[in-house]
């Protein structure tokens, strides 16, 4: 039996000609543009038109877009910024490198995305901006954080580093907030061959600050472009990105209906299958009790699982001073319970039911094992 | 005004970049690399960076080096490492590339300007000293031009105030001074590998290089979101846990690819580099109005620095010629952060006398002579 790796194996290994090609083309261009260049400005136009935003601005990380954005909207030293206890670093480490302050505030049970009341309570005198991210299979609650922001004057600024192509009420992700923030690195939604990130927007006033940070027009920018290699290549992979994105849908459709007696019968949680707004499908997450032994159990049958965000943010080392005596059970519960099963679109159907079987087997050897 | 002197072909073009030629000879080795990241299956922070890590510290000297996405990247993890943060000063000459400045607020330590010497253009150590404070943490010299700053002299300075040297080598990879790579003379030094540098690859990338155990470590961490005990492929049990508070800087494997390609021809293209330089010396030298770089035997030419009384006119007709020209500081750095014009007249006077011509290795001679003809009609001809 094929190994079945977490992450995608050999995603782009059907354009490796093409991207040599590609290459050898950049470095013999006449124009010699490697970075900012025609193929970024292509890129920027395309994510305009496929967001509706007016503007999009591509620069070297989706860490330094999420930058770019916080300052672009205000975020200074000092002032507050709330962000979710559960996710990534850079959604505190970035706001930590412009003198700002993270407020962390937790998230839902159900769909691990920031609660929007906890956020609420966060706010205080100093909070410039909220930060909602968007994880694993959904997005947050965006028209409730517009309402917040409108009604406590903040700025909201949309995480959607994986929520490229997802929708809420017919909206795009990145669209809700005054920006959006895209990551397109190798293993998000739309990959690509190097580091890259997006913002969107559609405020003159952020796009512009937002660039000329990015260009270096400005002493204090955060800088750095995207490179003409990676724009190419992002700009082909957008052939068959629905499709991908179909397909991966399809799989989380199937692992949900397979799971639902292990649902019924208290063993397993499934945020994607929570009713929420703004499904996608980035990363499919089981949440257990029994997290540890079923990485273990499926690892022997050659099924790789990844353990996102294990420790909340507020208890890092890097932010713990920023958290106070404050708790946030919910991220701590689903650092400890979440499991990520593959959902790669180049899983064939036996595969699937190869990973089903080895989770139900987990499960039904697990209740045998119970003590009566 | 009647035109005097050699007639300038119009239709010539001499771009500020143009690595075509050597790009066709070093493809089928980029290649080779670029279907190795393919086959490792890891486009960012692998295999090859580790690789090209590991040569750069045999090449330099430098017992450890970290691969990072961008050379700005590079100068602000090294003084991160160094211990530069919120409340301190760092020391800058006030004439160099708004990088260096950006890098220090980026750490949210405050730049505090210093003259440069008049003659070589690189910070001067008198001028360090007399901008040095107690909250100074570190002293950042630029190697403008590739012009080695006298960082034994800024040491004696320095060492003794407790503050620690940050080279930015800018685009410096391959020169030394009495043998030492530029970047190792202090606590660390940045590399940048931007396209047109004398290392320089398909984007941007950037490498920090030292000597000192801890402050390399201290990179790894900064590199990668402060995060912990990650082994590249194989995210160890405490990966998912910051240490501190870090950045996204990794370098992508294409671009490391075509670094290790090219760091293997890197003396010959430093040697391209000091025959078009020689030759740009040998023609301009004594023009009126015009003073060619000081030349040593450690210059790598990254950029061919003039400095003209008539710079901006200069540019003008060398671009009617359809020579590219770059004015590396069009403002002095201090005049960009608030500060007051007649404050670092060294710095002032240089930034408005400094035009630099296209050097890169696969210029003709043929294209030498075009710039330096133009030039001289600008000089002797009294255009422009």
């Amino acid at each position: 039996m094929r190994p079945l790796p977490f992450f995608p194996p050999a995603a782009f290994e059907q354009e490796r000609e093409a991207t040599l090609e590609m290459i050898r083309r950049i470095g013999l261009d006449p124009a010699q543009r490697f970075v900012l260049g025609p193929a970024v400005t292509e890129l920027e136009e395309e994510i305009s038109r496929e967001t509706g935003a007016r503007y999009a601005i591509a620069c070297a990380t989706g860490s330094s877009a999420l930058a770019l954005a916080l300052a672009a909207v205000g975020v200074e030293p000092g002032a507050e910024v709330v962000v979710p206890a559960f996710g990534c670093q850079p959604i505190a480490g970035m706001v930590v490198g412009l003198g700002g302050v993270p407020v962390f505030a937790d998230v839902d049970p159900r769909t691990l995305v920031l609660d929007p009341a906890a956020a609420e309570t966060a706010v205080t005198s100093r909070t410039t901006a909220v930060v909602p991210t968007h994880i694993f299979a959904t997005m947050a609650d965006m028209p409730a954080f517009r309402t917040m922001a409108h009604d406590r004057g903040l700025t909201l600024v949309e995480d959607a580093a994986v929520a490229y192509g997802a929708a809420l009420d017919g909206k795009a992700a990145g669209r809700w907030g005054d920006a959006g923030v895209f990551s397109h690195a190798q293993f998000k939604p739309l990959g690509g061959i190097g580091e890259g990130g997006v913002v969107v927007t559609d405020d003159d006033g952020v796009a512009a600050r937002c660039r000329a940070s990015r260009d270096g027009d400005r002493p204090d920018g955060w800088s750095g472009g995207m490179d003409e290699m990676t724009a190419r290549f992002l700009l082909r992979r957008r052939r068959g990105f629905t499709a991908r994105m179909r397909r991966k849908a399809e799989i989380a459709r199937r692992y949900t209906d397979a799971f639902a007696p292990l649902v019924e019968a208290g063993l397993l949680t499934l945020p994607a299958a929570e009713p929420a707004p703004g499904r996608f499908c980035h990363v499919y997450a089981l949440l257990t009790d029994r997290r540890d032994d079923l990485a273990a159990h499926l690892r022997e049958q050659g099924i790789g699982t990844h353990v996102y965000y294990p420790v909340p943010l507020p208890r890092q080392p890097a932010f713990a001073r920023f958290a106070g005596r404050a708790r946030f059970p919910n991220a701590e519960a689903v650092g400890n319970r979440n499991l990520a099963i593959p959902v790669w679109p180049g899983l064939d159907d036996e595969d699937v039911d190869r990973i089903i079987a080895a989770v139900k087997g987990f499960f039904a050897s697990a209740v045998r094992e119970q003590p009566r | 005004m009647s035109m005097s002197g050699p007639a300038v072909d119009t239709e010539w073009r001499v771009p500020w970049f143009d690595g075509r030629a050597s790009f066709r000879d070093e493809w089928p080795d980029i290649a080779g690399r670029v279907r190795r990241v393919f086959d490792n299956d890891r486009f960012a922070h692998g295999e090859l960076t580790l690789e090209l890590e590991e040569a750069v510290g045999r090449y330099t000297g430098a017992r450890y080096a970290v691969g990072v996405s961008s050379g700005a990247d590079a100068l602000h993890l090294a003084l991160r490492a160094a211990g530069v943060g919120e409340g301190d000063e760092v020391v800058v000459p006030a004439f160099g590339p708004r990088s260096s400045v950006a890098a220090v607020l980026r750490t949210r330590a405050t730049p505090v300007f210093a003259d440069v010497d008049a003659v070589s253009g690189t910070l001067a150590p008198d001028a360090v000293a007399a901008r040095l404070s107690e909250r100074t943490k570190a002293v950042v010299p630029v190697h403008v031009f590739a012009r080695p700053v006298d960082v034994v002299a800024l040491r004696r300075i320095t060492d003794e105030a407790g503050v620690a040297v940050v080279e930015d080598t800018m685009q410096a990879m391959g020169a030394r001074a009495e043998g030492v790579h530029s970047g190792l003379g202090g606590a660390a030094g940045a590399l940048s590998f931007a396209p047109w540098n004398t290392l320089g690859a398909l984007g941007d990338a950037g490498m920090v290089i030292t000597d000192d155990a801890e402050l390399a470590r201290r990179c790894l961490l900064l590199r990668h979101h402060g995060r912990t005990g990650e082994v590249p492929g194989r995210p160890s049990e405490v990966s998912g846990s910051a240490a501190v508070v870090g950045v996204n800087s990794k370098m992508d494997e294409i671009q490391a690819a075509v670094l290790l390609t090219r760091l293997a021809s890197l003396d010959h293209a430093i040697a391209r580099r000091r025959a078009v330089a020689a030759r740009y010396t040998g023609r301009l030298a004594g023009l009126p109005g015009v003073d060619v770089p000081l030349t040593t035997d450690d210059q790598v030419w990254p950029t061919y620095v003039l400095e003209v009384d008539r710079r901006d006119a200069l540019a003008d007709h060398l671009a009617r010629a359809g020579v590219q020209t770059a004015i590396p500081c069009p403002v002095p750095l201090h005049l960009l952060t608030g500060g007051s014009p007649g404050t670092y007249p060294a710095a002032e006077a240089a930034s408005a006398r400094t035009l630099a011509l296209p050097v890169h290795p696969d210029l003709a001679t043929a294209d030498v002579d075009h710039v330096c003809a133009a030039v001289a009609l600008f000089c002797e001809g009294g255009r422009g």
